[in-house]
Order: C-alpha cells, then structure tokens, then sequence
C-alpha cells in the first residue's frame, strides 16, 4: 500500500491541485491543501482497502480539506477569476466563449457543496459514477439524482443571471450582452 | 447574451466546457514528499486551522453544559440509575467493592454481589424480579440490566414478566424465558439448573436445550447440555424456602399485630421478657390471620394471613365508582386470596405453605419430627362441583408430597401427635358437634383404636414421655366451642400403659379445656372459657388452672375479662405465657394482643410483656416507609376495585388499564419501601394473579364477563322473580321490567336494582346483545339440565338449572312465604 501511494502520489498530485483550484482555491491555497491533503491521507493510508479505492479517496479528502477553507476559498476565486477575466482583451475571439464558461463556473460554484461536488467530479474530474459516489460517501443512487438537479440548479442560476443582466444598466457587462451569441 | 438552454444534456455540455485547466507549481511533489519525510512533526491544519477546532470546543462544551442539565442527559451522562433493592440481608453480604450491605441499598447495574459463608441476600427489581443469593455466592448485573452473571454459589431468581433475558454461569448460558430458576455451582464447570416456573434454554459452546418447569438439567462446559430429570421441586429449592437448619429461639414469643385499617399483617417476635421486640415480616391482609404453634426447633411457624380486607377511613373518597356514577353498594373490601406461609423468624425466611390441590385444612398439626403433617380437613377434587368431596383426616409427608387418608367423617377437632412422631389423638367425629369418640391412629399402620367407648373426648394432647393423655371430655349438650372443642367438658388423663378409667382433673360442668402439659410432665395447665350474654353482646372471660397430673392440689393461678388465645408453659416450668384478645368495643376494628406472664412459683406476679400495636413501635425510617407502602396497597386495591368494576361494565380498555396499574404497584411495592418488610413472594402471588387479567384479550375480557353476567347475576334476578312470583317469567324482557319496578328486598353483591343502568347490563351480553330465554312450558319451573339461557355470541355462556339453583329457589320460596305470612300479620 506504501509503494501504491507513492504511485498515487505522483500520478495524483497534479488531479487534486487542478481539482482544489477549479472548487476555487487560490494557487497558494491549494498549494497548502494538496500538502494537507497528502498528509492526511499519508496518515490513514493503513485504514484503507485496496488500490482502486485509492483515486476516490483521496478527492474525499480533498473535498474535506477544502470544505474547511471554503468560505476564504471562494472568495479569493471570484476575485482571481474576475481578474483574469478583467485582464482578458476584450477583442479576443474566445471571450464570448470563457465568460460563457466563467458564468457558469460561477453559477457551479455558488451551489450548495452538497450540488457542486457532484458536478465538480463528474464532468470537471472526469471520475466515474462510482467514484465519485465513493468520494463523497454517497450511494451512486443518490449521486445520480443530485447531478441531475444539480444541472437544473444551474441552469436556473444561468436564466436568472440572464434574465438580470437583460434587465441591468448598460456597463461593462452591455458590451459582453451585446456580442452576438454563439451556437453550440 | 446566450440564451439558457432549456434541455440539460446541453447544460451537461456547457459545465463540462467551463473546466479550467491548471497545472501544479514544479516543486509542489517535491515540498509534498518533504512534508510526508518529516510527517510526525508537521501535520498542517492551515492558516486559520486552531480556529474551527476552538469554536468546535467552545460549541461542545456549550452543547455538554446545556444536556446536563436536561434529564435526559442526566440519564446517559449522570451515575447510573439504581436497578435492584437489597430486602433482606443475612450473614457477611458486600458489593464489588467490598462495602457491606444493608436492607433499603439500592444497586445499579454493573454492581456486584457477593455473600460469605452463612450469608445470604435478597435482591428484588422496580418491576418485581426477584434475585437471592445463598451463602459462598457471587454474582455480577450487567450493565444494561438485562442479564446476571452468577460467578460462583448459588442463585434463586425469580425473573418477572421477562426483565432479565440471561444468567451466565461457569458452564454456560441459561437463557430465561419468563421464569423461576434456581442454579448452582457445583464446580468451576458444573451448574445443576432447577426450573421451578416457567422454561429456559441452557445454551453453551457445546448446543443448546429447552428445559421445562419441574425438572432439573446439569450445565457442563464440556458438554452439550441435556434436557432436565423430573424432580421434586419443593426438596430441590429448600434451602430458598428457608426451611432446615434449625436454631433454637427458645423462649421467644411470636406475635400478630394489624396495621393500616386491615391492609397489613406484621408478624413481632419478643424475647421471654418482653424485651427486643422486632418486626420479623409484613403480609398483605389481616381478617383471621393467626400463628399455628412452633415448628419442631421452636423457629419457624406457620403463619395463617385472611384476605387482603381494605377498610379505607376515607371511603366516600377514594372508592371505585361505576362508569355512569351511579349507586354501588361494594363491601368495602377486597378479597384477592387467603394465604398461609411457614416462616423462620431468626432470619425472616418465609415460603408459601400450599397443601396439594384440592385439600383444605381446618385444624394441622406437625409431627414433632418436623417430617409429616397431620391435618382435619377435606377434599373436593373438582373446585366447581361438590360431588366428590370428602372430609376426614389426613398425614401429608412434608418430604415426599405423599398424602395418606386417616380418618373419614367431617372432623374438625384438634389433632395432637405422640412425642416420638407415631401417633395421633384425635376425636372421630363423624356427626359434627354430637358425637366425639376419643381415638388413637398408628401413622405407620394406619390402625384406629377407639380409647374408651363410652368416654368422648376432644383436644387431647400427650405428656411429654407419651405415656399419658389428657384430654377434653364429657361435655354438656349445647353450649359453645373453642378452637374446635365444645367448652362444656371437663380435663381428663388417662394412663396409656395401665389403660385404667380417666382421672378427672377439673369439677363437672364447669367447662374446661386446652390441657397443656408441663415440661416436666408433672403438672397440667388448664383454662376454663366463660361466654356470658350481657347487653348487646357477649362477655368474655376465662380462669387458668394448674393441677397436679394425678389429679391433686388443683388451683386457679389467673383470670381475666377477655378472650384466651392461647397459653402456654414456660420452657423452665415456672411461668405461664398467656396470649389474650382485647376485643375493641364494637368488635369491628382489629382486636389487640396482649401477652402475659404468670409466675405459678406462688408469687402470682403477672406481667403485661404487651404485644400490641401501640407498643410494637418501629424505627422512624422502617415506620415512613411502611406508612407509604400502605398508601401504594391502598391505590393498587383500588385500583384493581376499579378494574373489576369495568370488568363488569364490558368496558375492556379501562379495566385492563386499572389492572395494569395495580399489578405494577404491587410488582413495585417492595422495591420502593425496602425496609416495610413486606414478604416478596406474597406481592408477587398478587402480580401473577392480577397481570393476566391486564394482558387478556378484550374477547376473554367480554367472555368473562358474560360468564359472570349470566351464572351470577342474571341468575339470582330470575331466582327473585320466580320466588316472588311463584311461577317462571315467560321472556327476559318481563323480568328487565320486573327488576326496575320491584323492590327486590335483597341486594345481590353489588347490584341495588334501582339502578337501571346496571339492571340493563344484567340481561345483556357486554357486546350488546341481549340474552336469549328458553321459556318453561306453562311457566313451570324448570328441570334439573334444562338450558334456561344462552348468549348469542359465546355459545359456552349459559345458564344451566342445576341443583343448587333449584334448592337456592325453594329457600327463596319459603323465604317469601314467610314474609307473606309477616305481612298478613
């Protein structure tokens, strides 16, 4: 099981950075979790039972570690990625396409944790139905109903976040309203 | 603005499109391996990482301050709540700790108990299980107070209404199943299991087996256990009982005292002195309770309690009423069983005496060996018919259970055995009251020999070398009697070896009885009774004579004004002590002992060593609590009265309710008022009496009922109209109406007929139906078998002319003949 960790710990590291970063953890942040997170899990890698178990695993404990820091966590998120998306040129082909992407991330972000992990594992961190369930200790049952109304969640945050910004003053996000949308 | 697309396979798509690429700083795995390097020392909990743990602890102990003090949390977090009383306390008992033991300790569970050598304790639960302990035992509660372990010695246990599921022995596990088991240790892998009541399962590492009440099983460790032998219960649980090993208490005096306005009998025990006068037991009830004489060994008697006869001082108040609140003429009175115990008073043991079923003692006598019992008395085979009853004369083996017929004829004089436990002497009363043929039986050969033809004789009683008799005999026509002796006779002695003529001790017609020897078999003690009418009742009194055992130097050494109960000689022959009745005016309340001694050294100094309740004063907490529990026997009798009136209604929720309520404060009772000295086994008879009646089926409830209704009630209505009207009513209806409108002159038990709601029930099935007649042709009476009524829903509910009925009906018509006859006056 050490050796396994040790495997995991290369193969995985990158994953639970990316995974801690897009739940919205500042890089310094998730610099400290992915050191908290392999600590833990360094810790009671005895408990656990078999390899496969491994992947799933460690994304629970990384989801607890950055549960504990969310609030702080998303804070910084929403600036740095209002940053970025502010240093953004404006006339760069694909900003219609990342402040699609950004409203999203944000309506994502803005779910209960209990909405957002689901979604989080499944399409960001591409695990499995099973793993993810087994991340969260959850029954893939129970998994399956919460992504499903966890995208309806979203996709009522998405026509709200609309419907205001139609209904808004002209500013900054005129401009963004007006470009011509996209297909998909 | 894009606009948000309504199908969620699209919302899908744009989620997974929103991910954002990031790629971990280059040193991150390097840093991370550090940190696992040294990991003991860093175990990072973040920036702000003492924060949560802070408020958590601030949150918890916030949480652990406010359960405290809710009783909730007191019970989980508070010492844990006492599980058994100690009652009874004999010899060296400790807990776990080694802190000694006393009646009214309380023990949770997780306690343990140990007893040395001559110790023994008695444990009893809220709900009225019941653990004893004999001496070299120890035994563990667990915890959860469901199981006991017995880890050494021997246990008694009486396990109530399925509290405790297990005892764990050394040899394994006896899984109770309700029941009543007794188990000893033999060794460190040998448990004998007796099952008294009930069955239970002896499980060990080996298998499993059921074994039933009335036999015993041997548990091994290293073998499947068996299923149990026949055997005879009473021998295997003696030691329980308290019988046995006998100490001498020779010179103390046993006495009866009635407290609680007739709800308790206490059993006092007083040196020759009258000093250290102490409560040795308290039984339910106190009409014709009574003291038999000492058991062989002079510790252990029997002791006689009448029912449970509650007379409340605040009746009015505290009586069960019936439901539509009207009239209800209920003795005040309960009535739950008549029970006879045997009981040592040096250490308070006491076991139900029950002869075999169907036997009923009016006079018993033990042998002087303490092994046969000799009893007056008759047998009635099928408790609801008389035909097969008989009277006689019995020896009961107290060891073997064997019963042995004497005599035949309905005697109820006094029996008395020879010294070496061979012979009886006893009167072959065949005709009650008339006749008195004075006989000697041979027990071993059963052999009858008449004394003297023409001589009748009563309450014999032999000298202590067996060579004499003296006897009660010559008796007056008419008169009275006492103790089952006509008190008209005179005292008599006869030489058993000589076979002469009887000596006469006391005068002709002056009325004598109760000889009782002196130790040394030199003198008679012999009273004489006066009852003399005078104003609205009788006026008691009596004279103790002492006479030479040859007839001589007869003479008076007391009288009094008073009822004689009972006197005997002092073990050193020099003194008299002298039971008497103070009859209080009214002759109502419980009467009052008083015990005497007479000095017959010529001195004639007596000596009032008291004996009633007055001076029969108990310590402060033993009298607090006995005082309580009389206030829980008053609730529990009313309660069950409040049962058995909703009984009657067919009101089946509320009287199991009642009886429930009764039945758990009787179970209750000795747990809550250790130190009232109530007899454990007798509550409990009353819990295994009542607690059916609360767990039976609403239809055993209405069938119940509907039997009683019918064979009792709805009887007697048809006997009073058929005896005032001199014919048979051709329908119920007739009678219903009858019973409204007429003054029946007598009431039946608890029925006054002006109450129509209660006249309705008597013609009805408590389902509602009315009963359904069978009429008489022309209205005749009916015949002997002929079915009179039945009720539509329980076919086994009828009414049956019986013989009984049918003389109850002649009375009934001379009854009213005779008060027509009164009336034309």
């Amino acid at each position: 099981m050490q050796a396994a960790f040790d495997r995991a710990l290369e193969s995985q590291l990158p994953r639970i950075y990316a995974y801690l970063r897009r739940l919205g953890a500042s890089a310094a942040a998730a610099d400290d979790l992915v050191q908290e997170t392999f600590l833990l899990a360094w810790q009671r890698v005895s408990k656990l039972r078999g390899e496969g178990d491994l992947k799933p695993w460690l994304y629970g404990i990384a989801r607890r570690c950055y549960l504990k820091h969310r609030t702080r966590a998303v804070r910084e998120a929403t600036e740095q990625i209002g940053a970025d998306l502010a240093a953004a040129p404006a006339d760069d082909p694909g900003s219609d396409e990342r402040l699609a992407a950004h409203l999203v991330r944000e309506a994502l972000l803005h779910l209960p944790d209990k909405y957002l992990q689901p979604l989080a594992l499944v399409y960001w961190e591409e695990l499995s139905y099973e793993e993810a369930a087994q991340a969260l200790s959850i029954p893939v049952g129970t998994l399956g109903w919460r992504v499903h109304k966890a995208l309806k969640l979203v996709r009522k945050a998405l026509a709200e976040e609309g419907a205001e910004h139609e209904a808004g003053s002209p500013g900054p996000e005129a401009d963004r309203t007006a470009c011509p949308p996209v297909e998909d | 603005m894009r606009p948000v697309p309504q199908d969620l396979k699209q919302i899908e798509r744009r989620v997974r499109r929103s991910r954002i690429e990031f790629a971990p700083p280059d040193d991150l795995l390097d840093r991370v391996r550090g940190a696992l390097a040294t990991r003991p020392q860093r175990r990072y909990a973040g920036a702000w990482g003492w924060a949560p743990r802070l408020t958590g602890a601030v949150a918890i102990a916030l949480l652990a301050i406010l359960l405290v003090r809710t009783p909730a949390a007191r019970r989980i977090l508070g010492p844990r709540p006492p599980l058994v009383a100690v009652v009874a306390v004999r010899g060296p008992v400790q807990d776990g700790n080694g802190q000694g033991l006393a009646i009214g300790d309380r023990l949770p569970g997780g306690a343990t108990v140990v007893t040395g050598a001559r110790g023994r304790v008695t444990l009893v639960t809220r709900r009225g299980s019941e653990f004893t302990l004999a001496a070299d035992s120890r035994l563990a509660l667990a915890r959860d107070g469901k199981r006991a372990s017995l880890e050494s010695g021997r246990l008694y246990c009486r396990n109530r209404a399925h509290e405790f599921d297990a005892i764990s022995t050394v040899a394994g596990t006896i899984a109770l199943l309700g029941t009543t088991v007794d188990a000893a240790t033999k060794d460190k892998q040998t448990v004998a299991v007796t099952v008294v009541q009930g069955e239970v399962r002896l499980e060990n590492a080996h298998g499993r087996a059921v074994v039933a009440a009335g036999t015993k099983a041997i548990l091994t460790a290293s073998a499947s256990p068996q299923e149990g032998q026949p055997i005879n219960v009473a021998a295997e649980t003696a030691w329980y009982q308290g019988r046995g090993d006998v100490l001498s208490a020779a010179g103390d005096t046993a006495y009866l005292i009635q407290r609680g306005d007739g709800l308790a009998t206490e059993l006092w025990v007083m040196h020759a002195d009258g000093s250290g006068k102490h409560r040795v037991k308290t039984y339910t009830g106190t009409y014709w309770s009574r003291t038999g004489p000492w058991l062989p060994g002079r510790r252990s008697l029997p002791v006689e309690v009448g029912p449970l006869a509650w007379t409340n001082p605040d009746f009015a108040r505290h009586q069960a009423r019936w439901s539509h609140g009207g009239p209800i003429l209920i003795e005040p009175a309960s009535r739950l069983g008549a029970r006879e115990w045997v009981l040592d008073v040096t250490t308070g043991q006491d076991a139900p005496f029950v002869l075999p079923a169907g036997y009923q003692a009016f006079y018993k006598e033990a042998s002087p060996n303490g092994r046969l019992l000799a009893f007056s008395g008759r047998y009635q085979p099928d408790p609801k018919s008389l035909e097969h009853e008989e009277g006689g004369i019995w020896v009961y083996d107290l060891t073997t259970g064997a019963m042995k017929k004497m005599l035949d004829g309905g005697n109820t004089t006094p029996i008395s055995w020879s010294p070496d436990s061979r012979l009886l002497a006893t009167s072959d009363a065949k005709d009650y009251g008339t006749s008195y043929p004075l006989v000697i039986i041979d027990v071993a050969t059963g052999e009858v020999r008449h004394l003297h033809v023409q001589m009748q004789g009563a309450g014999a009683s032999f000298s202590p070398d067996g060579t004499k008799l003296a006897f009660c005999g010559d008796f007056q026509k008419g008169g009275s009697w006492h103790g089952g002796v006509p008190t008209s006779g005179s005292i008599f002695v006869l030489d058993l070896k000589t076979r002469g003529e009887p000596r006469r001790l006391s005068p002709a017609g002056e009325g004598s009885l109760m000889p009782r020897w002196s130790p040394d078999g030199k003198r008679l003690l012999y009273a004489t009774i006066r009852s003399e009418l005078a104003g609205n009742g009788h006026r008691d009194s009596f004279r103790l004579s002492v006479a030479g055992a040859d007839g001589t130097g007869s003479r008076e050494v007391y009288s009094h004004k008073g009822l004689l109960r009972a006197a005997e000689w002092s073990p050193a022959g020099n003194a008299l002590y002298i039971i008497t009745i103070e009859l209080n005016p009214g002759g109502h309340k419980p009467a009052a002992n008083r015990i005497l001694r007479v000095a017959i050294d010529g001195s004639g100094k007596v000596k009032d060593l008291g004996g009633a309740a007055e001076d029969s004063i108990l310590p402060p907490q033993e009298r607090a609590q006995t005082e309580a529990a009389f206030a829980d026997l008053r609730e529990a009798v009313y309660q069950f009265e409040v049962g058995k009136i909703r009984s009657y209604e067919g009101r089946a929720k509320e009287a199991k309710a009642a009886f429930r309520s009764a039945a758990d404060i009787f179970a209750a009772l000795v747990w809550k008022h250790p130190l009232a000295g109530f007899a454990t086994a007798d509550l409990a008879a009353y819990v295994d009496q009542i607690e059916p009646l609360a767990n039976q089926s609403d239809d055993a409830l209405f069938q119940e009922t509907c039997q009683q209704r019918i064979t009792h009630f709805l009887s007697w209505a048809l006997l009073l109209y058929a005896g005032r009207e001199r014919r048979f009513p051709p329908d119920l209806a007739t009678v219903e109406r009858w019973s409204l409108t007429t003054d029946w002159g007598m009431k039946i038990e608890w029925i006054d007929n002006t109450d129509a709601e209660w006249v309705k029930m008597i013609f009805r099935c408590p389902e509602g139906d009315s009963y359904v007649f069978h009429p008489t042709p022309n209205r005749a009476y009916p015949k002997v078998g002929d079915v009179i009524a039945t009720c539509p829903n329980h076919p086994e509910c009828r009414l049956v002319w019986t013989e009984g009925l049918a003389g109850m009906l002649r009375e009934r018509l001379g009854i009213e003949a005779n008060m027509a006859q009164q009336r034309r006056k």
